[in-house]
């Protein structure tokens, strides 16, 4: 095998990583909300692109430091979760169809607001980390090393929060069954903003990342929400552990497929080998059998 | 029951607001642009005007960009009408865009051109942008408007013997193509084998094919296949990867906007590979540095469109500059895609004296060279397309080495 051939293995290797951690992250957040409240957020690619927009204009045009404009995004988009909780899902529960007309007004409203009031330049957050951490043939930026680091760092900590803490505990218990939640006493209520409020948090930090690694525009959320939906079709939707794996699975497809095919042949095959998967599995890998 | 009310009152408010602030920025792009029409119309004396139309993606993945080049054609008419406008059989008119979206679709562009053409009644269409002249140009040969497109990628029905009603007012991208072959065959002769890549949006057997032609015919050897992109993927890397796999000694960016050429440029140099990097489209160099990173952006060449910064612009340049960096609290120029049509078509009014859009078709058919805003164009494209209806003009080469651009030479880059 020729060092070129190593070189070029490896660094998909790397990539298959960098890449499934953030589809996971997004996921992640997306997944939360399901579980929750039985929502599917379709505007949460538009959350993701507002978050990367918060920390590009914070640390580019007013100047301040990209970690600390990454933190504001946070907050921010962890507040819009309240309101969005509060005011937009919580009134349509139980009602799909509505939702999704919510969450395309959402979409509609923030894509074209961004969209109008920004001129055309480049838009791009100053780098969080700069130079390149290099083994051996292999080198890689620490801006990539850096998001893989953060995705699976804040996986972890989801999965910890889910399942060591009292409100983790109790999110669990509002996603098995909610009646049973409430006779037990938990405020379903409370527990709804705190998904809203991490799946946005999550989604503000990709957004930020991702802003800093390629660049900002109105239409970045589009394509990584055709990418969630993939994870959580072929993961099964709701499932933690399907996100996880299917995450895994497209984030290694996107990785190699471009190496033997072009781009669009990249996605039809994707697309293809997951219609496959459903065949078989038409609840995803991870998901459960629904019940009447 | 109360809560309900109050719960059910907020959303009512939000839902209306949503519909409210959705159809106001719905709008935006239009009245943009009648806003500034009017201001115009009250400014000068005559009170006839002529209508374009303008086929433009507002939205979408072009949106951004398009939003940009509609603002520079209107600048472009701004300049003319304030000058006087035009007089055509002794009657003065005033210049009037109306502005079509296409929506970054094929669709969306063929109901724009649709209501350009019946609903609108317009003769003369410009635009659109990127790979959807396909879906104007055959309504444009149907029904004998004339059309003049700012970019081109060469796929069936865009431009080629059968679309005499079409003219290419900017003969992007195979222009900048043919500017940066003629100087990378002229000043680096260690290059032998070179990587192309560009999006694979549906032009790699069309443009690609032809780029790869020229490139071979100046005695290269391509690398593998063309390297087709996804536009919209979230991450580059597995492309640089493949791009330094190759083991060319230089990379065409054949096409293409700065996120993925800049992002491929980033990623091969973090790799560790420090191959020539070729860039030929629409971006200025510092749009790339800014993408790629200062240490990332070097043993790069770049030909693209005539921006700030580089020497000798030509006073109308130089005009548009000034009142786009006005417009925009002085963000750089685009590429002037719709603004050279205005210009052109503006040349042809006053050489024919008239709006007829057979009259205006056959001189612009019969000549051989037209003034634009980048200098003199020439008027070729007979081996490119078939026929000899696009416009290419005198590009800059700029290189970049260690995020610091250096302009180096216009280019001719006549597309043969």
């Amino acid at each position: 095998m020729s060092q070129a051939t190593i070189i070029l293995l490896v660094a998909s290797c790397l990539n298959a990583l960098i890449l499934s951690s953030m589809y996971i992250l997004l996921g992640l957040g997306f997944t939360f909300l399901f579980n929750i409240m039985g929502i599917l957020n379709f505007a949460h690619g538009v959350i993701y692109m507002i978050g990367a927009y918060i920390c590009f204009i914070l640390a580019s045009t007013v100047g301040i430091n990209p970690w600390l404009a990454m933190l504001v995004s946070i907050i921010a988009m962890g507040l819009f979760g309240i309101l969005l909780e509060r005011f937009v899902f919580r009134p349509f529960l139980g009602n799909i169809n509505l939702i999704i007309v919510v969450c395309i007004g959402i979409i509609t409203v923030l894509k074209n607001a961004v969209s109008v009031s920004q001129t055309y330049t480049v838009q791009m957050t100053p780098p969080f980390v700069q130079g390149v951490f290099k083994v051996g043939i292999v080198s890689l930026s620490w801006e990539r090393l850096l998001i893989f680091l953060i995705g699976v760092g804040l996986l972890i900590l989801v999965l910890l929060f889910i399942n060591k803490t009292k409100q983790g505990l109790q999110m669990r218990a509002v996603a098995q069954d909610k009646e049973g939640a409430i006779l037990q006493g938990i405020n379903v209520n409370y527990i709804s903003a705190l998904a809203c409020v991490i799946a946005c948090a999550l989604a503000a930090v990709a957004g930020s990342l991702m802003g800093s690694y390629l660049t900002v525009n109105p239409y970045m959320g589009d394509d990584i929400m055709i990418k969630v939906l993939e994870i959580l079709v072929l993961g099964g939707i709701g499932s933690i552990n399907g996100v996880f794996f299917a995450g895994l699975i497209v984030g290694v497809m996107d990785a190699f497929l471009p190496i033997v095919v072009s781009g669009t042949q990249t996605q039809a095959i994707m697309m293809f080998a997951i219609v496959i998967i459903l065949l078989f599995k038409p609840q995803g890998l991870f998901g459960k059998e629904v019940r009447t | 029951m109360k809560r309900t009310g109050s719960t059910l009152l907020v959303t009512s408010i939000i839902m209306t607001a949503i519909l409210v602030l959705s159809s106001l920025a719905g709008c935006a792009k239009t009245t943009s642009t009648k806003t500034s029409t009017t201001t115009t119309t009250t400014t000068a004396q005559p009170l006839k005007t002529y209508t374009i139309g303008l086929l433009a993606e507002l939205t979408g993945f072009l949106g951004a960009y398009n939003t940009a080049t509609v603002n520079e054609a209107q600048i472009a008419v701004d300049i003319v009408n304030e000058q006087g406008g035009i007089v055509v059989g002794g009657q003065n008119y005033l210049l009037k865009l109306v502005v079509e979206n296409g929506q970054s679709t094929l669709d969306g562009t063929t109901a724009a051109a649709n209501k350009l053409i019946f609903s609108d009644n317009v003769k003369i269409i410009i635009g659109p942008d990127a790979y959807f002249n396909s879906a104007v140009s055959g309504l444009c040969e149907q029904n004998k408007i004339l059309h003049i497109a700012g970019y081109c990628t060469m796929q069936p029905d865009e431009l080629d013997a059968s679309t005499t009603w079409t003219f290419l007012g900017q003969a992007a991208a195979i222009n900048y193509f043919t500017g940066a072959l003629a100087y990378l065959k002229a000043n680096y002769p260690n290059v032998k084998t070179v990587a192309l890549t560009m999006p694979d949006d549906g032009s790699i057997p069309f443009f690609g094919a032809a780029v790869q032609k020229m490139v071979q015919d100046a005695g290269y050897t391509v690398a593998g296949n063309i390297i087709g992109y996804n536009n919209s993927a979230t991450d580059f890397s597995p492309y640089s990867a493949k791009i330094i796999a190759t083991g060319a000694d230089a990379c065409i960016a054949c096409s293409g906007v700065v996120t993925p050429n800049g992002n491929i440029l980033k990623n091969i140099r973090d790799a560790g590979s420090n191959m020539l990097f070729v860039i030929c489209n629409s971006v200025i160099p510092k749009n790339y540095i800014q993408v790629a990173g200062a240490k990332e952006a070097t043993n790069v060449v770049d030909c693209s469109a005539g921006y700030i910064g580089n020497p000798n612009p030509s006073s109308m340049l130089q005009e548009m500059i000034r009142r786009y960096q006005l417009s925009t609290q002085g963000a750089d120029l685009v590429t002037l895609e719709y603004a050279n049509p205005v210009y052109e078509l503006v040349q042809l009014f006053k050489q024919t004296n008239s709006f007829d859009p057979q009259t205006l078709k056959t001189a612009f058919a019969g000549l051989t060279s037209i003034d634009t805003f980048y200098g003199t164009g020439t008027i070729s494209g007979i081996k490119t397309f078939g026929i000899n209806q696009a416009v290419s003009y005198p590009l800059p080469i700029t290189t970049i080495d260690n995020g610091v651009a250096t302009f180096r030479q216009y280019e001719p880059a006549i597309v043969p």
